[in-house]
Formats: C-alpha cells, structure tokens, sequence
C-alpha cells in the first residue's frame, strides 16, 4: 500500500485532499484485512451432518441418508433438497470425517465397504467423477462401530456423501453414522 | 468490526494538529482489534491432557472411565479455564469442537480369544449441574483382541456441536470376562474449538 503525502508546496486545501486520499487508502486496507478476518474468524466454513435412527441399506452402494444438519457455518447442507450430502461453498483444503455403526447380521465375515465419496462438479453422483475418497472395509458378523477419515482441495460445489455396500442378499442395518467437512486453509500450500 | 477513520473538513481545518492525532488513534484502534482477531483465529482454544498412571481393574461388560482425575495432567491449555479435571473434561466455549483420544489397553490376566474393546467418546451436558450430565451424542469404535495379550490400541476421533460447559468422557466397554483390562500409560486426550456457531463469511 503506498499512501499519499502531503509535500510542502501543496497549498492548504490538497493538504487537506491528501489527507482524505490517505484515510481512504487506510480504511480500504483495514475492509481488505477484515474481509480475510472474516472468512476464518470466529467461524469458519463446515458442517456435520448426523443419522440418529437406523437405516436398511441393501447390497447396492447407496448414500446414507442423514436425519440432522448438527452445524452448518456456511450453508453446505439442505435435508430437504439432498439428505445425504455436504456441498462445498468456500473453494479450499478440507477435512472429512466419518463414522458409523453397522448393526450385527446372520452372515459371518459380512464384507462391508464404507466409503467417503467426493465429487467434483459437475455434480451428478456419477462414479467416474469420484475425485478422492476414504473407504474402509470390515468384515462383520456383529455390531461394528468405526471412524474413518479423508481430506483434500475442493472446489466451491465439491459434493460429499457417505456411502456403504455390501455382500449380502439380506439387509446391513445402520443405527448410526455421522459426516463431517471442514475447511482448514485455502492452499494447500500457502 | 472496526469504525473507519474520519478525514478533516474545511471547517475542522484549524485543529489539524487534533485530527491527525485522532486520525492515528483510529487507525491504531482498528489495527489494534484486527490483530488481536488474528492472532485468537491462530490460536484456536485448545486443550491437550496426558494420563500419567495406569487406570487398573477395568471390568467386562460395562462403561468404564478412561480419564482418570488425579492421574491427568494439563499438557496445553490455552483456554483460559482451569478444565477441573476428573473423569470428564470440560469444552468451556459454544461452537463446534473436535475432540479425540489414543490409548492402549492391555489384559491383567487371560484374554478371551476375540473378545471385543467398544471405545466410546460421549458428548455430555450437565444435568442436574453438576452432579451428573446427560448424554447429547456418542461415537464409539469397537476392535477385537485376539489370544496374544498384547492389547489393543485405539484413537477416537469425533466433532460436537457443544455449549459452553459441556463436558466430553473417554469410556471403554469390553468383554474380557476372564480378567480385568488395564489402560496403560501414556493416554492422550485433546480438544480443539474449530468454529463458533455464526455464519463463515464464505468467498
């Protein structure tokens, strides 16, 4: 920034210009400086998404539909146009987190994939658009609670979702699952 | 939000000396609340606390605490709260935390050939305060420990939506019926406020 200043031919009058010219140029940094604040303080963009009842997936992966946006900073989330994604609206590095309890089945060694999916846009849930994903496979004959997590640089319209198949006829319930997406930086490096 | 600094007028001319001091004060005053604003958003509240004893005699089949009070030591706390600490941990600020733990636990005795460790990490809120709290969410991760003995690590990570004064309790259920578990030192449990509940200003 480089700020007017007033020299000793100016007359009384563009002294007085300069100075506002030299206000001006100071407020304008200070609304840069607050415009930067405020996109990472207090809050920042993110959101956690929740089931909190059981869910009957089949053998097809499918997204879990989530019951409740528990936070939400930035309007990622909207139950009633999409219950199971989280949209990125702030393009930048992101944290992803998930976790979910599998209820127990009749089959032993059950295989069930669990899968954070991240689709860029355009924004169909179109395998092939799969841009990065955590996944994490389990064999289970019982009750089976697990976190697992991923992260990445995504673009404003980014979509997440958290998916599970498995290798049964029969029904996996879920009881439980959680999704979480928060932005930490804008680069990855800065 | 800071207030912009003001420029002379032709009628305030005469005390150029008085407005350039203000103007000075305004601009520091701005400068002043934008980096005590910075460095809060480097400094996000956090807490980091180290179990410095074992916690012996964990039974099958119901919660046990794995926090242990009078064996859990302060390792960073820039809160500004003393955290109390017993078998719970206090988040003393509103907003979304995350919030983790990593541990070992190891069988006293026999181990039963695949027998479950359920790790659980509750988001709790006083009620009746502060004789006890009522469970607002819990995540778990359960693993299985095979007849080797030697233990079982786990690390739960997981985000809460809290009020100020909640409390968080690292738990462990597990069905080693044929002896007592023991969480060996170090345990680490920590804490971060990650965002207050207002609306991001998203660009």
């Amino acid at each position: 920034m480089v700020l007017p200043v007033p020299v000793g031919t100016d007359p009384a009058c563009e002294f007085s210009e300069d100075w506002c010219l030299t206000t001006a140029a100071i407020n304008a940094r200070i609304a840069a400086y607050e415009k930067a604040l405020a996109r990472a303080y207090p809050a920042s963009p993110m959101a956690l998404l929740r089931r909190t009842e059981p869910l009957f997936p089949n053998a097809v992966s499918q997204p879990i539909s989530m019951t409740e946006a528990t936070f939400d900073t930035a309007g990622m989330t909207d139950l009633d146009a999409d219950p199971t994604i989280i949209t990125i609206q702030q393009t930048g590095r992101y944290v992803v987190r998930a976790w979910l309890q599998m209820a127990s089945t009749t089959v032993v060694n059950t295989i069930v994939d669990a899968t954070i999916n991240v689709y860029g846009p355009p924004t169909a849930f179109i395998s092939g658009y799969a841009l990065d994903r955590g996944s994490l496979t389990v064999a289970v004959s019982s009750f089976h609670p697990a976190p697992f997590s991923t992260g990445g640089t995504f673009i404003k319209g980014t979509k997440i979702s958290l998916s599970t198949a498995h290798t049964i006829s029969s029904t996996v319930p879920i009881l439980a699952a959680s999704l979480f997406a928060g932005w930490h930086a804008d680069q990855e490096n800065p | 939000m800071t207030s912009p600094v003001v420029c002379p007028a032709p009628d305030n001319m005469a005390a150029v000396a008085l407005q350039m001091q203000r103007t000075a004060l305004e601009a520091e005053a701005s400068l002043l609340s934008i980096e005590n604003r910075l460095h809060a958003s480097l400094n996000r509240p956090t807490w980091v606390i180290d179990s410095t004893a074992n916690v012996t005699g964990l039974v099958a089949n119901v919660d046990q605490f794995l926090l242990s009070g009078a064996a859990a030591v302060e390792r960073f706390n820039n809160t500004g709260f003393d955290l109390d600490l017993s078998s719970v941990a206090q988040l003393p600020f509103t907003g979304l935390w995350q919030v983790g733990y990593s541990c070992v636990v190891v069988a006293s005795g026999a181990v039963n050939d695949n027998s479950f460790r359920d790790f659980k990490l509750r988001h709790g809120r006083p009620f009746p305060s502060p004789l006890g709290f009522i469970t607002i969410w819990q995540e778990n991760y359960l693993l299985y420990e095979t007849n080797t003995g030697v233990g079982v690590d786990a690390t739960v990570i997981a985000e809460f939506n809290a009020q100020a004064g909640d409390v968080v309790v690292p738990l462990i259920q597990h069905g080693n019926t044929s002896s007592t578990l023991t969480m060996q030192v170090p345990m680490r449990m920590w804490a971060t406020l990650m965002s207050t509940p207002d609306q991001a200003k998203v660009v």
